[in-house]
């Protein structure tokens, strides 16, 4: 029980995958222009997340190692097309306008296959499903905090709704894909400094994560003398 | 030796059409019963857009489809609405390729007399805050009626209402920016010049296809 709760929590904010994995930058950047659609670009793809990692969880015993990728990408490439239809059939006409273009790059989207391979593949079903809903939570949550500062910023709206009536002239950086760009570097910077000046207060070392750390990186170091 | 193992060409390539037909069921099911959701979906928007440019209207408005060229020979699909009979208006739709990120859908309701009633861009790729609000029509929430209602009727939106009722100049309506009189907005140039310029061919197509219209579905007054 312990381990499922741990498992499912890890994704909402110590492996966040948007913040910490920085897997699936693309539908983090391209699509939340607004709330409402970050929020239904992390449902759609937490659905598909759930699915797939429980599938795949229960089929790799049985999948030849040299051919799982394809598997993989085959089995959530259905899912995909399934909520692909779903909506088409059953969401508001609005969201599907806005996602329907989106919903087939989830098949691309690196943190399906990334927990596929890194997760499910690994472990038993029941866990496989509460990563998939943690990571999945996570993504969401994610997507709509970054869609509600950057419609915020553009329009004074939230959810479509006008916080600050008396903002007439839109502001366009942060709805465009630059902005998305340099709100998404804010955060994470935000995020590593807090989390590097916990680590000093507590007395630890602090390691980045993977793929965020200093030490292939020598742009400090230019213009210094060698010590 | 353990099929996890397996490293036989001709196995490994079974396995992945097994999965593949399987994957492939799956989707006939699921498509199976989506099908009818989907496109009752389609109808119902469909339908919704042209209750809202057109006045009330009691025929099957799709039985009879027209194709008029316009003077950019665009093809603009007409269809008639009547009420007892009588024709009170006509749903026209012209698709415009050159939108600032792709085409430019625009359904107008246009009157008898070839006039436009009111124009919806129902699908559009433009700017997301900028040329997007240009061809959306939504009635602002802020937080002081965010309990109320939602008004009846189409929701305002100025840059597709200027061409109502207006007669069609004899080379179109031209934004401002270009030396005409319709309105544009800053930074949405090529938008305002795909929304005005479809406009522009509709009413065009009207005018010179009255002849054809009227055989159609018997005459502009």
């Amino acid at each position: 029980m312990k381990k499922i709760i741990e498992t499912f929590c890890k994704g909402i904010w110590k492996e966040n995958p948007v913040l910490v994995l920085l897997l699936g930058t693309c539908p983090t950047l391209a699509l939340t222009t607004s709330a409402t659609n970050g929020a239904g670009m992390g449902l759609a793809t937490t659905f598909v997340l759930v699915g797939s990692n429980f599938v795949i969880s229960c089929i790799s015993g049985i999948v030849p190692r040299k051919i799982r990728i394809p598997v993989y990408i085959v089995v959530i490439a259905t899912f995909v097309t399934v909520v692909d239809l779903l909506l088409q059939a059953y969401a508001p006409a609005s969201l599907y306008a806005a996602l329907g273009i989106f919903i087939p790059l989830i098949v691309v989207n690196c943190i399906v296959l990334g927990r596929a391979e890194a997760f499910a593949s690994k472990h038993n079903p029941l866990l496989s499903i509460f990563d998939g809903l943690g990571m999945g939570l996570g993504f969401t949550l994610t997507l709509t905090m970054l869609g509600i500062i950057r419609e915020f910023a553009t329009s004074g709206t939230v959810f479509g709704v006008k916080i600050i009536t008396a903002w007439t002239t839109d502001f366009l950086l942060p709805g465009s894909a630059p902005g998305a760009f340099i709100i998404v570097g804010v955060i994470l910077a935000v995020r590593n400094f807090l989390k590097a000046r916990a680590a000093v207060k507590a007395g630890r070392l602090y390691v980045p994560p993977a793929g965020l750390d200093c030490r292939h990186c020598n742009i400090c170091s230019i213009g210094k003398d060698d010590e | 030796m353990k099929i996890r193992d397996n490293e036989n060409l001709v196995v490994l390539g079974i396995f992945l059409a097994l999965v593949s037909l399987l994957s492939a069921l799956v989707l006939a099911v699921v498509s199976g019963f989506t099908a009818r959701p989907i496109s009752a979906a389609k109808k119902a928007r469909e339908a919704q857009a042209l209750r809202q440019i057109l006045p009330e209207f009691d025929n099957d408005i799709n039985a009879k489809t027209l194709t008029l060229k316009s003077p950019a020979k665009w093809r603009i699909q007409v269809r008639a609405a009547r009420k007892n009979g009588k024709l009170v208006g006509y749903a026209a739709l012209a698709v415009n390729p050159a939108g600032y990120a792709g085409a430019v859908k625009m359904l107008a309701g246009v009157n008898p007399d070839g006039t436009i009633r009111a124009i919806l861009v129902t699908e559009q790729h433009e700017t997301p805050g900028l040329g997007a609000e240009l061809c959306k029509r939504q009635f602002s929430r802020t937080i002081f009626n965010l309990t109320e209602p939602t008004p009846a009727g189409l929701p305002p939106n100025r840059y597709l209402d200027q061409f109502n009722g207006r007669k069609v100049p004899a080379k179109g309506w031209v934004i401002s920016k270009d030396g005409g009189d319709a309105l544009y907005h800053t930074g949405a140039t090529v938008t305002s010049r795909a929304i005005a310029k479809s406009a522009s061919e509709i009413a065009l197509a009207f005018q010179k296809g009255r002849r054809q219209l009227s055989k159609a579905f018997g005459g502009v007054k």
